[in-house]
């Protein structure tokens, strides 16, 4: 699948480096900005006073999508007494903090080369260097690609996810989803449910163009409590829910699934599904309306 | 202990089951099922360990029967199988399966090709053919009934390159004729289900790096265009999927820390998959099965770090559990990095298999030990791979053959079972059949059960598997190599020629003495369609002939060293003898100088003595007629006083008696007078014998003294001869001391043909650039004969070349007649006439001028000997079909005269001069006289545990000469009654023998690379022996002027002349002056008078 990557501009914040890696930096700015991202760095102006330093270095964090910080062999001399460390550790923490926000989509990307750590590196900057290995998060990339090219090949995989579908996607107390061949039946069961609870229901109509997968999990992520049900048709369900589940994050998932079956279809009792999130209950067609109500209300509860 | 599923397969793929953990691949899961809905094919290619099959079973095949691939039916058949062996047998089985359809008819169906797959399906309840009756008169509710029975065909033939990678599919760019169907079949099948859109898809999964091979299956590299799917390599975000998100899934959590860790560290290249599957589930299984969160110090466990990376906490926890690990893990920490984990593993598991199999495993066999354990499972992993192209690569293999090839009586099938048992458990996956925990029965498997290496990385980084694998190849590589060597033995119906030399041998016996391959490891590696009962008598058989090559050759290397050692022998003792000779010679000239002055001096004293005795006699005598003299004068004085005493009688006769008594007494006195004349004269007698006597004892000394002389000189002679065989910077002084050694042996008496003087003199001349040698011809002489100054001689690629001796260059060469085929052997009857004999058993009579050639149809063997008779009008030839014939001397084709069996090979005949006789020499060593118009034979001789190998014989037919491989010579008179006699000239077999057109010299080329001249007057006595080259001399032939040549295995021809005086000749033409002073007293020596360098 290919993206445009040129035309939606990623704004990248490079911090500053030290004199050794200096050319680096320089390389790995032309390398971006042919990547079709946009660079961000404080220029010689912004230089002249601390308080200028800092200032330019928030603003341009702040409107970054992703920063870029290059780990030397040694620090940069630059300390910003009102702050009481370096710019290096300055810029990062900033950095750092804004990755750590929730629900950000920023990142921050760490280049060490390899062919630079296999060198002396001062004291100071290798300790700087194994805390900053020790505190790798969650929106943090810590690479020792050795080329310029590799690395902005990351941070392009990063940065760009795929392009999906948008569904008509509303906030649902149930969400219902069987097979056509059961239509029936499940039809019966949302009558009954839908008395109390509000619900929407989904009918995999195997001939239709619709993504299933993508519309099933936003929706997933909209709803509280998610009913895969199925009559005739354990032989789809059960890889269905499988799939469902792996999709929306497992056992971290937010909401969690009712798997349930008809046990008047004998083939069913020995369907289950047993992880994380799952409940997975094969009972008889008539109950399937209570029970869903029951795991509803532990919910709620 | 924790119930979380490890949710990281390791070296295996996913499964259909462990789908949910399968991450990283929704993008390409999607694109693969939008082509197969578009298309209905798909070709999933690439590299190994890129994650082929687990995209298809837990990514493709999931997804599809969840609903997310759009397809006619709910329900999917789904029908995977791998070609393995028997890929058609394979196909049907899971089609059988899947449809619960029986396997044979599917089978015998497939066979068909084609449309048969289709047909199977279209036949079948999961096919709804919407034109027909059942489905336009249902009503709805029929119709979903019978919708929810229908079914999509779904048909993966997962690792499609083993179609490539079994000699049973495709051997040599051929596919088997069941492969060629399979293939047809599938393609049949896509082809039908696009065009007339039938739910039935197909999915091969193949490594990219046989596409190339695809050719050989008609309208595959179509379909590999149309519908391919390379899979790529995961981004740096999808491979954080893969890594974190299964932890997460499965309620376990991986450090981000550790994330960026393993990314980072993974090499790009082969095997990043597998490495990191089989990594991380380690990793799960050391971090308390997920319970803990998994992060750098749980690598570090693995040896897939160091340690230096760890905090300071962690390297606590890390440095106090390596206290309590096995001393023999700690090594594997000194290399730690993310590739080192797998090898670690398997390191481990090697060194605990036998802990594990004699603690865990109670059903085995309990009595081996650890290191029947490990070599078990070296020769287990090393049956599990085999070479391919030069690289290791899997290899299918039942418990059996890993038995067999383990080949030792006190293994069983199931210890090996046992002792692999470790490498199958569910955390370990290294080889499949896997151990399910459950199921008991999945630890004791049947003989037949055919392992697999799980996944080709491991064989990739497991260093000790690499080791093996490495031995494995130079085995291979060695059995390669003596596999043709062995060909070429058995090719040449194991000539001796075809053994192998001591230098291989000695490598071929070491690999065998190591390696001892045996019938199953040869099968392993036998490419061919053939079945495997087939392919094991097939390595029987090889395997008795590499034993039998192996010792056919130690022992005529033995024979061969034995003969050398002997050699060795002989040349030490011949070396040995020539220096006590030379010494005896050096001490006996000097003895005989210092003689020859005893005896001078001797000679001088006796002069003396003689001298004396003469002056003694001369006193003597002067004594003895002084004793005369006085004995005269008292005899005077006696008849003086008779007559004075007769005077006194006269005058007194009282006087009378006085005078009678005086008379008495002068009487006395003349008696005593006479005596002492007769003493005088005796004294001079004896004087005079004296005076003889001592003249002849000064005769006797002055002869004495020349006798030393000359014998001094010819030691000498000898002395210079050999100093004239030495290298010096002027090569003139070779010429100058060997001319000198040849004239003090013909001045002193020395033999005519004296063997060193014929050296010293062939040498000089050689070593002032008068080479004896040949070397006319790039191609191979076969024969050559001689006429006048010009040689003749014939190449193997059948042309015909005259050589000008005397200006050393070629006057014409004549291409015979075109012949495919070389020739082997051929024989001048004429300087015009030759019988060829051709590597293809045929022979031909060719007149060389005419250029005409005449089939001689008879000998179904080559031919080794062909003469002419005496009066021109026939020829005989003879050879290696045991067989004598007679032709007839004519330009046509013909069959032969007359032919005689004999019961060994004949190496060689001879007409006698009566045209009536042939006599023959024979492979066991017989003599035999064929009398022509009888038919009759007679055994003239026979030399048991020998052969007969060469006949010479005079120009005038009346003198034979018949050489033996044990080195003797049998010399016949046929006008005296075929009386012989013996003689033993070498222990070296007569390979060629030629009389001189006198008689008087019998030549002789041995297989130990001499020729020798014998004189035939003094046979064995000085014959003249030539050892200058080192090559063998194949054939001699004496020219009318008695020069002798031979062709030699160098493909040179070399000349010797009969006699020192033709090379003492050349050697004076040669010389433009004499040794100075001082180079005579240096190499001649001073002690020898400088001037006696002129011959006498």
């Amino acid at each position: 699948m290919l993206f445009d990557f040129y035309t939606k501009k990623i704004k990248v914040f490079v911090s500053e480096a030290s004199e050794d890696i200096s050319y680096l930096k320089s390389m790995l700015e032309k390398v971006l900005e042919r990547a079709g991202m946009e660079v961000l760095h404080l220029e010689s102006s912004d230089m002249e006073s601390e308080e200028l330093i800092i200032q330019r270095t928030n603003e341009l964090i702040n409107i970054a999508n992703c920063s870029v910080h290059l780990l030397g062999r040694s620090q940069i001399r630059i300390n910003l007494e009102k702050e009481d460390t370096s710019l290096q550790d300055f810029q990062f923490i900033k950095a750092q903090n804004k990755s750590n926000l929730p629900d950000t989509l920023f990142k921050v990307f760490v280049w060490h080369p390899e062919s630079i750590s296999k060198n002396d590196i001062d004291e100071n900057q290798d300790e700087f260097i194994r805390s900053v290995r020790q505190r790798i998060h969650q929106n943090m990339i810590f690479s020792n690609r050795d080329l310029a090219i590799s690395f902005v090949e990351d941070i392009r995989a990063v940065m760009f996810s795929g392009k999906k579908s948008k569904y008509n996607i509303q906030d649902a107390d149930l969400f219902f989803i069987y097979n056509e061949l059961d239509d029936d039946s499940a039809n019966e069961i949302i009558d009954m449910v839908a008395d109390v609870i509000e619900v929407r229901k989904i009918e995999i109509t195997l001939s239709d163009d619709v993504d299933y997968s993508e519309l099933v999990v936003q929706q997933i992520n909209k709803s509280k409590l998610v009913v895969v049900y199925y009559k005739h048709t354990a032989d789809w369900a059960l890889p269905f829910v499988q799939q469902v589940w792996k999709k929306v994050g497992g056992a971290s998932s937010n909401a969690p699934i009712l798997f349930i079956g008809d046990s008047n279809i004998s083939k069913n009792k020995s369907v289950s599904f047993d992880a994380p999130k799952v409940i997975s209950q094969v009972v008889s067609q008539e109950l399937i309306p209570i029970e869903i109500k029951v795991q509803f209300d532990k919910i709620l509860e | 202990m924790s119930t979380k599923i490890c949710p990281y397969p390791g070296l295996r793929p996913f499964t259909e089951d462990e789908s949910i953990f399968f991450k990283g691949r929704d993008l390409h899961i999607r694109q693969i099922i939008k082509q197969l809905e578009d298309k209905k094919i798909t070709i999933i290619t690439g590299a190994s360990g890129d994650g082929k099959s687990s995209l298809v079973y837990a990514g493709v095949i999931p997804n599809a029967r969840a609903g997310f691939f759009h397809a006619e039916y709910n329900n999917w058949l789904m029908c995977d199988f791998k070609p393995e062996r028997s890929p058609l047998i394979n196909l049907a089985h899971s089609l059988s399966e899947s449809m619960e359809l029986n396997q044979n008819e599917i089978e015998q169906e497939l066979k068909l090709g084609f449309s048969s797959l289709i047909k199977i399906y279209k036949n079948s309840h999961y096919y709804i053919d919407k034109e027909s009756d059942q489905w336009q008169n249902a009503d709805k509710e029929e119709r979903k009934e019978l919708k929810s029975k229908a079914a999509n065909l779904f048909i993966l033939a997962d690792q499609f390159e083993e179609f490539f990678t079994n000699p049973e599919n495709y051997l040599e760019g051929v596919p088997s004729e069941e492969a060629y169907t399979t293939i047809n079949v599938l393609l049949e099948t896509a082809s039908i289900a696009i065009t007339e859109n039938l739910p039935v898809y197909i999915v091969f999964t193949m490594r990219s790096d046989f596409i190339s091979q695809s050719v050989a299956f008609k309208g595959l590299p179509e379909f590999i265009g149309y519908s391919q799917f390379f899979v790529p390599r995961l981004q740096r975000n999808e491979l954080q999927q893969v890594i974190e998100e299964p932890a997460m899934l499965a309620g376990g959590k991986i450090s981000k820390r550790l994330s960026e860790t393993l990314i980072n560290e993974l090499k790009d290249g082969f095997d990043q998959l597998p490495v990191i599957q089989h990594t991380l589930s380690q990793l799960w299984s050391v971090a308390k099965n997920g319970d803990d969160e998994i992060d750098l110090v749980h690598l570090v466990k693995l040896a897939g770090l160091q340690t230096k990376y760890l905090s300071e906490d962690d390297l606590q926890e890390f440095n106090s559990w390596i206290k309590h690990e096995d001393k023999f893990k700690q090594k594997f920490y000194s290399e730690a990095e993310l590739s080192n984990v797998l090898n670690t593993h398997a390191n481990i598991l090697y060194e605990t298999a036998y802990f594990y199999y004699s603690e865990i495993v109670s059903w085995a066999d309990q009595n081996i030990s650890e290191e029947d354990a490990k070599f078990i499972i070296k020769i287990a992993f090393q049956s599990l791979t085999k070479i391919d192209k030069g690289r290791a690569v899997r290899n299918r293999v039942s418990l059996r053959e890993i038995t067999d090839i383990i080949n030792r009586e006190d293994i069983i099938y199931e210890t090996v079972c046992g002792v692999l048992n470790v490498f199958r458990l569910p955390n370990n996956n290294f080889v499949r059949p896997y151990i399910v925990q459950s199921d008991i029965e999945t630890q004791y498997l049947p003989a037949d059960t055919v392992l697999d290496i799980t996944h080709e990385a491991l064989i990739r980084n497991w260093g000790l598997l690499s080791f093996w694998e490495n031995e494995e190849k130079e085995n291979f590589n060695d059995f390669q190599d003596f596999k043709i060597q062995l060909q070429r033995w058995l090719d040449n119906e194991k000539s001796v020629e075809f053994l192998l030399p001591l230098g291989t041998l000695v490598h071929f016996e070491k690999w065998y003495k190591k390696f001892t391959p045996n019938k199953y490891w040869i099968a392993k590696y036998d490419k061919s369609f053939d079945s495997v009962e087939e392919q094991l008598e097939r390595a029987d058989i090889l395997a008795d002939d590499i034993y039998e090559y192996l010792a056919e050759s130690r022992q005529t290397i033995r024979q061969i060293e034995k003969r050398k050692r002997r050699r060795r022998v002989v040349y030490f003792l011949t070396t040995l003898v020539i220096m006590i000779v030379l010494s005896g010679f050096t001490y006996w000239a000097m003895q005989e100088r210092e003689n020859a002055i005893i005896q001078q001096r001797y000679a001088e004293e006796q002069k003396a003595l003689t001298e004396q005795q003469k002056i003694f006699a001369e006193q003597q005598r002067n004594k003895a007629i002084s004793a005369t003299k006085l004995a005269d004068i008292e005899r005077l004085k006696a008849e003086y006083n008779a007559n004075e005493a007769l005077r006194a009688k006269i005058q007194s006769d009282s006087a009378q008696k006085y005078a009678v008594f005086m008379q008495i007494i002068a009487e006395e006195q003349s008696e005593i007078a006479k005596k002492e004349t007769k003493k005088a004269k005796n004294e001079k007698i004896r004087a005079d014998e004296q005076r003889t006597l001592a003249e002849e004892q000064k005769v006797l000394a002055e002869v004495a003294s020349d006798s030393a002389n000359s014998l001094s000189y010819l030691a000498l002679s000898r002395a210079l001869a050999l100093k004239a065989q030495n290298n010096y910077e002027n090569s003139e002084i070779n010429l100058l001391l060997a001319i000198q050694a040849y004239k003090f042996n013909n001045e002193y008496g020395g033999i005519q043909r004296h063997p060193d003087i014929y050296n010293a003199l062939r040498y000089s001349l050689m070593a002032n650039g008068k080479s004896n040698i040949l070397d006319i011809s790039k191609d191979k002489i076969i024969s050559f004969f001689v006429s006048g100054s010009n040689l003749i001689f014939h190449t193997i690629n059948n042309s015909v070349a005259v050589y000008d001796i005397k200006n050393r260059k070629i006057v014409s060469q004549t291409a015979l007649f075109k012949s495919k085929i070389p020739v082997n052997t051929s024989y001048f009857l004429t300087e015009n006439i030759l019988v060829i004999g051709f590597e293809n058993k045929e022979q031909k009579l060719v007149y060389i001028k005419e250029k005409k050639k005449y089939k001689l149809k008879g000998h179904t063997s080559l031919i080794r000997s062909a003469d002419l008779n005496p009066d021109n009008s026939e020829f005989a030839t003879a050879g290696r079909d045991k067989t004598i014939k007679i032709w007839k001397l004519q330009k046509e084709d013909q069959s032969s005269l007359k032919s005689i069996k004999t019961d060994s090979r004949v190496n060689a005949i001879k007409y006698m001069a009566d045209n009536k006789h042939i006599l023959a020499a024979t492979n066991n060593g017989s003599i035999i006289l064929w009398d022509i118009a009888n038919e009759k034979q007679t055994l003239l001789d026979k030399k048991d545990g020998t052969r007969a190998i060469s006949i010479g014989i005079s120009d005038k037919r009346d003198i034979l000469a018949v050489g033996f491989d044990n080195g003797s010579v049998l010399i016949f008179y046929p006008n005296k009654n075929f009386s012989r006699k013996n003689y033993l000239l070498s222990n070296a077999g007569i390979n060629s023998i030629d009389f001189n057109s006198s008689a008087s010299l019998l030549s002789v080329s041995k297989e130990n690379k001499r020729v020798d001249i014998d004189n035939m007057n003094a046979m064995t006595m000085n014959a003249i022996k030539i050892f200058d080259h080192d090559v063998k001399v194949r054939s001699l032939l004496f020219s009318k002027e008695d020069r002798l040549y031979g062709l030699c295995e160098d493909n040179t021809i070399r000349f010797w002349e009969k006699d020192n005086k033709v090379y003492a000749n050349k050697v004076k033409s040669m010389i433009s002056r004499e040794f100075t002073k001082e180079e005579w007293d240096l190499y001649v020596g001073k002690n020898v008078p400088f001037g006696q360098n002129k011959e006498k």
